[in-house]
């Protein structure tokens, strides 16, 4: 009698080889012309010499600093742009074990109605593809939304058009939980040696069939593009609603869940 | 006479760094067809190629073989190019176009997508994209224990699905 787990296999490799047999034939190229070509010129456009780097962090150093120091009033006394445009109420913030929330959680408790929040809630010991380094991860937003909404924020936070192979990518009417944690991570994805793989904030989509990361923020990266607004305030038309402004036309708000 | 080849740790050099790369160059490109986006494969390949390049003095061969070092850059890269870069894992749909055939095999695609992320990337770096599993390691970041221990409970994952089916 054959062994299952053989038969298996064997139809895995079969599988295999069909599909690198179904691959475009590789051209190869020169990878010293590349390199040359495009190589050097990357390499001129990020070297600078070590006196000029040393000039260039101080100068940064104090503008941080001249900046704090004439920021601190004005950010105690009255609402950031931020907060201000931050749309709906079911944007939630439930931080308190982290000892230095994110400056975008809005100051109000969450409703605690929200089921976002309690899908969010039931995953945060176990975010996917992630190792949490230090502290306890927080919840920065979490939204109950449909499957065309979060495709919307893809396409229009992420710049994401395509499929990952998620059910509800192609179910406009599917209900899924996106999660949006904030923390000391290091992200389990293959990384380059030297490349940064610690992550400040991760984008959770969960469904009834799957719980997967879908974008990291890493803590060496300028800015994170993970934004913490409602899908559900992002336009119907993806192409054009790329900013985090309120919706900019009465029908984006009817989407609303 | 002996053409003298450079060692994997001479890579200072262009022509030495291609010298060392090429002849992994078709093994890179399956990686980089079945992890990265549909008709991009170029694109991820020669991004990698660059990468590897801007970062040839962290390779030591004292520690790795290039090709795994290679491996793993150009995985990195094809997450990276599925929405800059933050899309942690591949790609179930896409991934396994090409792959037609009998029912069983049709099965046997829908179940590898519904496998948890880990065990499709070691499925398909292991059966579809051909690496050892020391290579398949490499570019998952893990021991080779944990990958043949991933590839087990895949195939666990796989019989129910396709009894079910």
């Amino acid at each position: 009698m054959s062994n299952p787990d053989e038969n298996l296999d064997q139809l895995l490799r079969a599988s295999g080889e069909q599909w690198r047999a179904s691959e475009p034939e590789f051209e190869p190229f020169s990878v010293a012309t590349l390199v040359r070509q495009r190589g050097q010129a990357r390499s001129r456009s990020f070297s600078l010499p070590l006196g000029a780097a040393a000039s260039l962090a101080v100068v940064l150093f104090v503008a941080v600093a001249l900046l704090a120091l004439y920021s601190v009033g004005p950010l105690g006394s009255h609402p950031s742009s931020l907060a201000s445009s931050t749309p709906t109420a079911s944007l939630l913030a439930v931080i308190p074990a982290s000892p230095t929330p994110p400056i975008s959680a809005p100051p109000s408790p969450p409703p605690t109605s929200n089921p976002g929040l309690a899908a969010c809630a039931a995953i945060i010991g176990n975010i996917p593809m992630v190792k949490v380094k230090t502290g306890a991860p927080t919840i920065a937003a979490a939204y109950e939304v449909t499957g065309e909404q979060m495709t919307r924020y893809f396409d229009a936070v992420l710049n994401q058009g395509g499929n990952n192979g998620a059910d509800w990518w192609n179910s406009p009417t599917k209900t899924v939980d996106m999660c949006v944690f904030d923390g000391d991570f290091e992200a389990e994805t293959p990384g380059l040696p030297g490349d940064d793989t610690n992550a400040t904030r991760v984008l959770v989509v969960s469904d009834s069939s799957d719980t997967m990361s879908w974008a990291f923020c890493f803590s060496s990266q300028s800015s994170c593009e993970i934004s913490l607004a409602d899908p559900a305030t992002f336009g119907a038309t993806p192409s054009v609603a790329l900013t985090f402004s309120p919706p900019p036309s009465s029908s984006a708000a009817t989407d609303g869940p | 006479m002996e053409v003298a080849r450079p060692r994997d740790g001479d890579l200072d050099d262009a022509d030495d760094f291609a010298a060392a790369v090429e002849p992994h160059l078709p093994m890179l490109a399956r990686v980089a067809g079945r992890l990265g986006p549909p008709d991009r494969r170029e694109d991820v390949l020669q991004e990698a190629l660059l990468r590897a390049w801007a970062h040839r003095r962290q390779f030591d061969p004292h520690k790795g073989r290039l090709l795994s070092w290679l491996l793993t850059i150009v995985a990195n890269e094809a997450r990276r190019a599925w929405g800059r870069g933050k899309r942690p894992l591949p790609i179930r749909p896409a991934a396994n176009a090409g792959e037609t055939g009998s029912d069983e095999r049709l099965d046997l695609r829908a179940a590898t997508a519904k496998l948890p992320e880990r065990q499709r990337l070691a499925v398909d770096c292991f059966y579809f994209i051909g690496l050892s599993i020391a290579q398949t390691a490499a570019v998952m970041g893990c021991s080779e224990g944990y990958v043949k221990s991933a590839l087990s409970d895949a195939r666990k994952h796989l019989r129910l699905e396709l009894e079910k089916s």
